[in-house]
């Protein structure tokens, strides 16, 4: 699109005209507030208006919300709050020759007017403030869970807000560029926010992790490779690590074949949702949940006593002896992994059943023809159109046997040698011994590493067939 | 011939039968230990105690509240409930939100390095979050928040966004690019094209991921765990009921109903919600 088609168009207006009923109401507003002058040619009065309403009432949120506990500190919300006023008049100055030569009829403020909006700002602000933070104060009441709701509102609004009014900003900025430098540039900055979280949140704390693995408690002495001595030395993280390959091998094992297992059988019934549903349900619940549920089939009491557990009360019934699950050595982890797998059992089965369901039921029913017995179907036709999904949902399992830890936490602590990884990152965590659990950490990342450079395969794969 | 026919038949309606019994018995298994803990909950502390809960099924019927009162009512777990919510809310619309932009910036902008950068994006999925505690605790310690909520919903956030740059990327990438060149020819700004055609478009994909972050941060425990540890007036559900589990001690009965005061909401939403949350997992399966 050239420069001159650009010009020829109306400008971007959200619903109306804007320009033509700017009042001194509105005038005031565009001074306040937000980087939103954009809304001359973005935006509608109404919209504008809706966002310099919900900038308010986020202010007064903000000021009710962290009051009490920084008082006297409250410099940083008003240095924010005139830093925006600033910004916002030096885009207004950027944008001003532009808006004379769109519409030269438009009168411009006056300088005297815009100061009277900062100092009108900076003085009337703090007090409708104060007013508003008084009607949250009758609404949400002055204690703790009152001011705790008060900033999850200025969460769960202020967030998206202020992704909005920055796309918006970064709009406005760009109409000045030509249209290849637009182009070039605007991917960037409507992807800052998210590589902004995902570099500080994830990629900046893995390189921090390994550097301080090999750093000692404390954090300020280099002692190579010390932590990692530690790991593969000391009994209890051995069994730690015994422990990850048992639930490797059962937990995936298990899931994945009861999953295709369940996913083939359900398959040939009319009742398939309801069935699914029954088995899905349980990913629904937290591990935590799960593990109390579990705890109450695993209850163990003496033998002459009365079985108040599901399981030992069934093999009592069957003349067996009570076992105690939780802490017999030998079967404590294969009970704590049945745990996981009648959580993950649904997962693995709904996306095998999708893999299912894409084959072609003529394929089957022609095999059925032909003679070929329900087993043969299975074995011959689903089973190698089904690899592929078998193996994304394998790759899920192992990450997830590799990184178990609520089950463990909540049912034995690590106690009876049922210890993770994950768990002995979180107790070495716990103690502040930051040097082994960062060396922990990246024991558990290292055994990652293979299942995701396999996942990038597979994803570069797709790719090529988009 | 005709006998063969119905040899055929008569095994399979064997077969058929055997299907539908060991189906029965995959449910069962899947349900008993819900439906036990679920009327152990409703019992009173001798009952749970000393009689396994088969026996309530049975007369003399002697159900009771009491369980549920005590939880709701007890100090910490009320508070414990209204902490997960905070925790969950803003953990789940914060992460969408900043995801969206970036996911249709990857999936209908062209820059360079876009494919490596996505590359990096599905290496993170499985990078586990044990690799980012100690730094982010410093880091939150040294910025003054370590234990506040404001944490929990940072970490949530970096958390949960890899996952959701790629469903939504993949869901958005694969609109109809019709749609996008002509809004494009009709003068649309990238700002419109999003706002009002790939945004109302990618409501599924929207709905799935709100769902799954939302599971996913109200069950969540590790993570509350890291970043709240010590300050325990802001523990959400998970964490006050892992630490009750523990406690063999008076309070061990009312655990089953702690256990589903913890699960109400989580298998509310899941069953209503229950297709987008499959369609979820089948478009995010590489996630780990």
């Amino acid at each position: 699109m050239t420069e001159q088609t650009m010009e020829a168009m109306p400008p971007d207006t959200g619903d109306q005209p804007a320009r033509e009923e700017r009042s001194v109401g509105t005038a005031y507003l565009a001074m306040i507030g937000f980087p939103v002058g954009a809304h001359r040619w973005y935006l509608g009065h109404t919209t504008a208006g809706i966002l310099y309403v919900v900038t308010f009432v986020l202010l007064a949120l903000a000021r009710f919300a962290f009051r009490e506990r920084v008082e006297a500190d409250f410099a940083p919300i008003w240095t924010v709050a005139v830093a925006l006023v600033v910004a916002q008049l030096i885009l207004d100055a950027i944008a001003i020759p532009r808006w004379v030569r769109r519409d030269p009829e438009a009168p411009l403020p006056a300088p005297l007017l815009i100061l009277l909006a900062v100092l009108a700002t900076i003085f009337v602000l703090p007090l409708l403030l104060d007013a508003l933070g008084a009607v949250f104060t009758a609404v949400f009441g002055r204690d703790r869970v009152g001011r705790q709701v008060a900033m999850m509102v200025i969460a769960i609004l202020g967030v998206p807000l202020v992704l909005w009014g920055y796309v918006v900003m970064v709009e406005h900025m760009l109409r000045h560029l030509t249209e290849v430098w637009q182009r070039r540039v605007r991917p960037w900055l409507w992807l800052a926010p998210g590589l902004f979280f995902l570099y500080t949140f994830l990629v900046y704390p893995t390189y921090g992790t390994i550097r301080r693995s090999l750093y000692d408690r404390a954090g300020d002495t280099f002692v190579g490779l010390e932590n990692y001595e530690w790991f593969f030395n000391s009994p209890n993280t051995l069994i730690a690590l015994r422990n990850n390959v048992l639930w490797l091998v059962f937990f995936t094992g298990i899931s994945v074949v009861v999953g295709l297992i369940v996913a083939t059988l359900f398959d040939r019934v009319r009742y398939e949702n309801f069935a699914k549903t029954v088995v899905f349900v349980p990913m629904a619940i937290s591990f935590v949940a799960a593990s109390v549920v579990w705890r109450f089939m695993y209850v163990w009491n003496p033998p002459n006593a009365n079985q108040t557990g599901t399981l030992n009360a069934i093999i009592v019934a069957l003349g067996g002896e009570p076992v105690d699950f939780i802490s017999t050595r030998s079967i404590n982890n294969f009970a704590l992994i049945m745990v996981a797998c009648w959580v993950w059992v649904g997962f693995c089965m709904v996306i095998l059943s999708a893999g299912i369901k894409s084959i072609d039921r003529e394929l089957l029913e022609a095999a059925r023809v032909d003679g070929a017995t329900e087993w043969q179907v299975f074995r011959r036709i689903q089973l190698p159109l089904l690899a592929p999904t078998i193996a994304v949902v394998t790759t899920t399992m192992l990450i997830f046997a590799l990184k178990t830890f609520d089950i463990v936490y909540a049912m034995t602590n690590g106690n009876y040698d049922t210890n993770v990884i994950a768990l002995e990152m979180w107790s070495q965590f716990s103690f502040n011994q930051y040097g082994r659990a960062s060396a922990v950490a990246v024991v558990l990342l290292a055994a990652i590493v293979p299942v995701m450079a396999y996942n990038i395969r597979q994803f570069r794969r797709q790719e090529e067939v988009r | 011939m005709t006998t063969e026919v119905v040899g055929a038949k008569r095994g399979f309606r064997i077969g058929r039968w055997a299907l539908h019994l060991v189906i029965a018995i995959i449910l069962i298994m899947w349900l008993v230990p819900t439906i036990g803990t679920l009327i152990n909950s409703f019992r009173t502390e001798t009952a749970v105690r000393f009689d396994g809960w088969w026996n309530a099924l049975a007369p003399p019927y002697d159900f009771t509240l009491e369980s549920y009162r005590h939880v709701l009512t007890r100090q910490g777990m009320g508070d414990a409930f209204i902490n997960s919510l905070i925790i969950t809310i803003p953990g789940t619309i914060i992460p969408i939100a900043v995801a969206s932009f970036a996911a249709y910036a990857f999936a209908w902008m062209k820059f360079p390095f876009r494919n490596v950068l996505f590359v990096i994006v599905v290496g993170l999925l499985v990078v586990p979050l044990q690799m980012t505690f100690v730094p982010l605790q410093i880091l939150f310690r040294d910025a003054g928040i370590a234990g506040s909520f404001l944490a929990v919903w940072l970490a949530h956030t970096g958390f949960g966004l890899p996952f959701a740059l790629f469903l939504l990327r993949n869901y958005m990438g694969s609109l109809p690019s019709a749609v996008f060149e002509s809004a494009a020819i009709d003068g649309a700004s990238e700002m419109t094209a999003f706002f009002r055609l790939a945004l109302p478009m990618s409501v599924p994909a929207l709905a799935s991921l709100a769902i799954f972050q939302f599971l996913w941060v109200w069950n969540d425990l590790l993570v509350a765990l890291i970043f709240l540890g010590p300050n325990i007036p802001n523990h959400p559900m998970t964490i006050t009921l892992a630490g009750l589990v523990n406690s063999l001690g008076g309070e061990w009965h009312f655990l089953t109903a702690a256990a589903f005061v913890q699960m109400a909401l989580p298998v509310t939403v899941f069953l209503l919600l229950q297709r987008y949350f499959a369609s979820g997992l089948l478009a995010g399966a590489v996630k780990g």
